[in-house]
């Protein structure tokens, strides 16, 4: 029978948590106490059970991995961090690439609504750019017919600029979400999810959701906008809990977003977003080829 | 020695040596990827994270100022590389279809064709018994008891206290206590 003022110093030191003074402590113990120094002798070869054998890959994997790290390092495009804007359509999809690797240059990546402004910013330019250009330059027919065009070409530019906000927003979202649902209610010390800055954060999406909810007005974003609003409802019960540490609320907050799968729907827009910039990819690339 | 017209030589000042992306890659390369393996239990997700770690010290080598070692630097990313792709992987669609934890086919076996049935059954005892630890238990245990470093070696590798790591070995050491306690049993025996 081990001594039941040594059980826990037994895991202790058996787990490598303890001090020199412990194990000293446990040492001069258990060479007068058998049961104990049985009990310990199980549990370190127990552990020492626990760590497994590797095998190594062999010497050509390992010749070959400098090579493999550097295929995925140049394999990646240039500007990887905005997968999300990746473009949604042929045409427009290219001029947004352009767009995004110019404003890439100008702004920082992650100030997003700065970003989007700037795009907005750029567009302007480029249709006002247009116009002047062909009536200084253009027969009238020539000139009706660029307007119609660059006007196409804007509406499709506002188009991707919000669907990239949308996206910015579900990712920020993501974010928020991710730390409340990892967040281990028994285990977890509630001060470490910085709760002031998230409700903050929460604050600001609300705000955004709102916006996105008022322009995503076509049928093909009916999806991303009861996604928005899902998300809207969840946002503001974080943003109103009242106590910074409300372990209880937080736990409400985690079965809602579970029961509504919110997560699972952002990865599946996502993943939606994703198939729609590879097959622009694709069909870019099959139309340089030609 | 590595020749200047190599696709990236990111150099950075380690004391007073000058050293280049490769040459870190092909120092660290072993220890990273059993760290990894340690950390993941299977060749393939170890290839990934040990990669991973590769490209994100490559994106930040120019920010690496030397204070820390080489090698603590890289330990420190493959950890968090590491419980990132856990807590990613936890909320990931995947766990919707309950194929989470489906075994892997690992080189490893291949590469050990006359590993004795046993062996090969103990082993996945003890797999299993790991995988009852959250990652950040795992990666307190690996990081104490697979690399041997300090608690509070362990502590700087995962950016939280010494007394959080010593909290997460007591109960990665309780759960793996109960979960292999009946092998130990069996082995007592025989």
């Amino acid at each position: 029978m081990v001594c039941k003022n040594y059980i826990s110093l037994i895991t202790e030191v058996a787990s490598g948590a303890a001090g020199e003074g412990d194990r000293l402590h446990l040492e001069e113990h258990t060479s007068t106490c058998d049961s104990c120094a049985t009990e310990y002798a199980r549990l370190t070869s127990l552990l020492a059970m626990a760590r497994l054998e590797q095998a190594d890959p062999g010497d050509a994997y390992w010749q070959s991995y400098y090579a493999r790290v550097m295929e995925r390092i140049d394999g990646k495009p240039s500007y990887p961090q905005n997968s999300e804007m990746q473009p949604a359509g042929t045409t427009g999809g290219e001029l947004r690439q352009r767009l995004d690797r110019l404003t890439d240059l100008l702004v920082p990546r992650h100030r997003w609504a700065t970003k989007f402004v700037m795009q907005l910013a750029l567009a302007v330019l480029l249709v006002v750019t247009g116009v002047l250009l062909g009536r200084t330059f253009l027969s009238p027919a020539e000139n009706d017919r660029i307007l119609a065009e660059n006007e196409r070409l804007g509406a499709d530019i506002q188009q991707a600029a919000l669907e990239m906000r949308a996206h910015a927003y579900l990712d920020r979202s993501k974010t928020l979400l991710l730390a409340l649902v990892n967040f281990d209610v028994e285990e977890d010390d509630p001060s470490t999810l910085n709760f002031d800055r998230r409700q903050a954060m929460a604050g600001d999406l609300v705000r955004e959701a709102s916006f996105l909810q008022e322009r995503l007005s076509t049928a093909e974003h009916q999806r991303l906008r009861r996604l928005v609003a899902d998300l809207e409802v969840i946002l503001i019960q974080i943003a109103n809990i009242e106590t910074a540490y409300d372990v209880p609320e937080i736990e409400i907050i985690q079965s809602g977003v579970n029961r509504k799968a919110i997560l699972f729907k952002i990865e599946v827009e996502e993943m939606r977003r994703d198939h729609v910039a590879m097959s622009a990819t694709r069909s870019a690339t099959a139309t340089s080829s030609v | 020695m590595f020749s200047m017209t190599e696709p990236v030589l990111a150099d950075v000042a380690t004391g007073h040596a000058q050293i280049s992306f490769r040459e870190v890659v092909e120092t660290h390369k072993r220890s990273i990827y059993f760290l990894a393996l340690d950390l993941t239990g299977n060749h393939h997700d170890a290839e990934d994270l040990s990669q991973d770690v590769f490209i994100k010290a490559h994106r930040g080598l120019k920010s690496f100022r030397g204070e820390a070692q080489m090698y603590t630097w890289l330990r420190r990313i493959t950890v968090n590389t590491y419980l990132n792709k856990r807590r990613k992987k936890a909320i990931s669609f995947m766990r919707f279809f309950g194929d989470e934890d489906e075994p892997e086919h690992t080189p490893s076996d291949e590469l050990a064709p006359d590993r004795s049935a046993e062996r090969g059954i103990l082993r996945q005892h003890v797999e299993r018994a790991l995988d009852t630890l959250s990652p950040r238990e795992k990666s307190a245990f690996v990081l104490r008891h697979y690399r041997d470093l300090s608690v509070k070696e362990v502590a700087s590798s995962m950016e939280v206290a010494d007394g959080t790591v010593k909290s997460l070995l007591f109960r990665a050491t309780q759960k793996l206590q109960k979960e292999l306690a009946y092998l130990q049993n069996e082995i007592d025996r025989s």
